[in-house]
């Protein structure tokens, strides 16, 4: 590892050469970062790994069961498990999906769960991104960079391969995938914040990189429009663009962004979309308190991961604890995504605190409630010194055949001292996740 | 019972020619329990291939793709309905219409609204509604001009003034503050050259319903084309295409209705 240290200018010198970067938003401007990189691995021993392991894929298959049952049946509402208004009135679910079973009832084809690791060495689910996780492209780059510069390190450490990651995606796209068409990533273009992993994802699945507009649909089937008009007919779409954006001729008639009428060739099952339409209502924030409930009811096991212990201001005891100990819990607006709408009680002055007081009183439903979980801190060399900083980690669930957890994982870290946030869209770092062999 | 013979046509002209025209259309009615279909038919100019499906509400769409430049689009909609004399639907509640939509989330103006319309618990849901559409006809003007395709029931309610649209936004809005559900329907009615919206509301087993613009439950007389929370899940025809253009849009609807057995 000591070579690592050494090495990690060289490190990352490669990662600004491959172009490894980070679109950020500020103020309206678009602005495109590296995406910083710490040489020290996070390391994540066997026995922790299979715990995480077995506790990821009976969540995912839990939500998975949970889509097909919400966008059909609806038995978990009528066996009062979920109250109905916290589907009807979420915005991810999406009521033109209903009934809509997609190919190989596979709805979440690519799982992002953020997890962290409490200082009693517990791992908690943070929260489900089951729309378009992004971040894996980072550690296999970090992983092959790193092998480069420091190929004895890799000799001696005992560590998962995780360049397989891409096999796995395959593997999921082609599962999915209606007669053998063409197989396309499709990105909103060159300034959404993760373009740099699109290209890299489609490059190396052998996937074809679509912009909008290169993808029309005809007879209610998806083609991909080459160079002279030349077409393919497109078997699955590992789609990078979101729901709101898809289909202008569905949902926001403004897009540009979007494929118009893709919601009828996918509706008729003659194109795979992943991740599905609709994931939105199962990693709603305020789904997130009723996720072990699914464990329970969906596969009668006991859920191996817990959430941060959730407060749903929805309730009225929820509500009473909220309000009273509002200045040690963490509140999030469950619309926002990306580190934004999430504040600390103890940060906040007393304006601030009587203010979404009073919002939480207003519009319950709209907000939850967490528990600060106080996670470990992970060693980041900072101009040649180690300190520490809170990390996070993104496990990646990939749903093929099987339900399979990929062997690394994004670990994200906070720039500041004390910071809990961690995301990348808010300046975060990342580092590479050894998972011990 | 009464026989109806629709006919209804848009023409856009475009000022310049334009291509990679994709549109997905709603205007084909189809058999409900109050509704009877007896011929229908739907074409699109320049001719070109037509799918047929059922949206997730049931409604039928047409949908297609024109790759060519064009410098006009048309759709033709004719056919022949017969109507029952009570309107009414059986089925079971989907519980989604009990919930706001972007289109009719009810704000404090709309919820002070409910105090107006002094319902009662003993009132049958059909009174309450009439109360509801009292109050709202009371405070919207009908005007062609104030609003457009994106205005919230909200904002109408501002403005005091609206179309059909409006006031079904409106309409649905009350309801469900009142604990009613209720939908908005595009369709025909008997002697209006445009399309007509309305909404249904939810009354013990089965959808009836209520023409605000009117102010009056409707009995028959209405060709329900589509059904969904807003505007939006009923657009009578969506499109998207590139160019860059001026359009002139042509409306021609002929409803004619006549007694039979």
């Amino acid at each position: 590892m000591r070579a690592l240290v050494e090495q990690s200018n060289a490190v990352n010198k490669w990662l600004e050469r491959f172009g490894v970067r980070f679109g950020v938003y500020k103020g309206g401007v678009f602005h495109e970062q590296l995406f910083p990189f710490d040489p020290l691995p996070r390391v994540i021993s066997s026995e922790d790994w299979e715990f995480i392991e077995t506790g990821l894929v009976q969540r995912v298959r839990a939500l998975n069961l949970f889509l097909t049952d919400i966008y059909n049946e609806k038995q978990i509402i009528k066996d009062g498990i979920i109250p109905e208004e916290f589907i009807y009135s979420s915005k991810g679910y999406l009521p033109q999906c209903e009934g809509i079973i997609p190919p190989q009832k596979v709805y979440i084809h690519i799982a992002g769960i953020d997890l962290v690791q409490a200082k009693d060495r517990s791992w908690i689910v943070l929260e489900d991104n089951l729309r378009i996780p992004s971040g894996a492209s980072y550690p296999i780059i970090a992983r092959t960079i790193t092998r480069k510069v420091s190929p004895h390190t890799f000799e001696q450490a005992k560590i998962a391969e995780n360049r397989n990651y891409i096999e796995l995606l395959r593997k999921t796209m082609d599962h999915v995938n209606i007669d053998k068409g063409l197989s396309v990533i499709l990105t909103p273009g060159r300034y959404n914040s993760a373009f740099f992993e699109h290209s890299f994802l489609a490059e190396k699945t052998g996937a074809t990189l679509a912009f909008p507009g290169d993808l029309v649909v005809e007879n209610d089937h998806v083609y991909y429009k080459g160079l002279f008009n030349a077409r393919a007919r497109v078997g699955v779409i590992y789609r990078r663009v979101s729901d709101e954006f898809l289909d202008p001729l569905v949902f926001d008639k403004s897009s540009l962004l979007g494929v118009p009428n893709l919601m009828r060739a996918y509706a008729k099952g003659n194109v795979a979309v992943m991740n599905a339409l609709g994931n939105g209502i199962a990693d709603d924030k305020g789904l997130c308190y009723f996720v072990p409930k699914m464990v329970e009811y969906y596969l009668k096991e006991t859920p191996l991961l817990q959430n941060a212990p959730t407060y749903l201001p929805y309730f009225p005891d929820d509500r009473k604890y909220v309000l009273e100990n509002i200045q040690k819990l963490v509140i999030k607006d469950v619309a926002e995504a990306g580190g934004y709408g999430v504040m600390f009680g103890r940060d906040m002055n007393a304006e601030e605190l009587s203010r979404i007081k009073q919002l939480i009183e207003t519009e319950p439903r709209r907000w939850i409630a967490q528990e600060v979980i106080d996670f470990i801190d992970l060693e980041v060399l900072e101009d040649a010194e180690i300190v520490y900083r809170k990390a996070d980690l993104r496990a990646f669930v990939l749903c093929g055949e099987e339900v399979k957890v990929w062997q690394s994982g994004l670990t994200r870290f906070a720039r500041e001292e004390g910071s809990f946030v961690v995301n990348s869209s808010q300046g975060g770092g990342f580092k590479d996740t050894w998972i011990e062999k | 019972m009464k026989y109806v013979r629709y006919h209804y046509k848009t023409k856009v002209t475009f000022s310049n020619v334009i291509r990679s025209h994709f549109f997905l259309l709603r205007c084909t009615p189809q058999n409900y329990d109050f509704q009877q279909v007896i011929s229908e038919k739907c074409s699109v100019y320049p001719q070109e291939n037509l799918c047929i499906d059922n949206d997730s509400f049931g409604n039928i769409v047409h949908s297609g793709y024109i790759e060519n430049l064009h410098d006009y689009f048309e759709f033709e909609t004719f056919g022949e309905v017969k109507l029952s004399p009570s309107y009414a639907i059986k089925e079971e509640l989907n519980r989604l219409f009990l919930y706001p939509s972007l289109y009719t989330c009810p704000d404090d103006n709309i919820s002070g609204l409910l105090s107006a319309a002094s319902l009662n618990e003993s009132d049958s849901i059909d009174s309450k509604v009439i109360k509801l559409s009292n109050v709202l006809y009371g405070l919207l003007e009908y005007s062609s001009n104030a609003t457009n395709t994106t205005t919230t029931a909200s904002e109408a309610l501002k403005l005091g003034k609206g179309v059909c649209q409006d006031f079904a936004h409106l309409m649905i809005a009350l309801c469900h503050c009142a604990g009613i559900a209720a939908r908005y329907v595009a369709g025909f009615m008997e002697g209006e050259g445009y399309t007509h919206a309305w909404v249904e509301y939810y009354a013990t087993s089965c959808w009836k319903a209520v023409d605000p613009t009117h102010n009056c439950l409707i009995e028959t007389g209405y060709v329900k084309l589509s059904h969904g929370r807003d505007f939006n899940d009923c657009s009578i025809e969506r499109g998207v295409f590139s160019g860059i253009v001026n359009q002139t849009l042509e409306v021609q609807l002929t409803v004619e209705m006549n007694d039979c057995q």
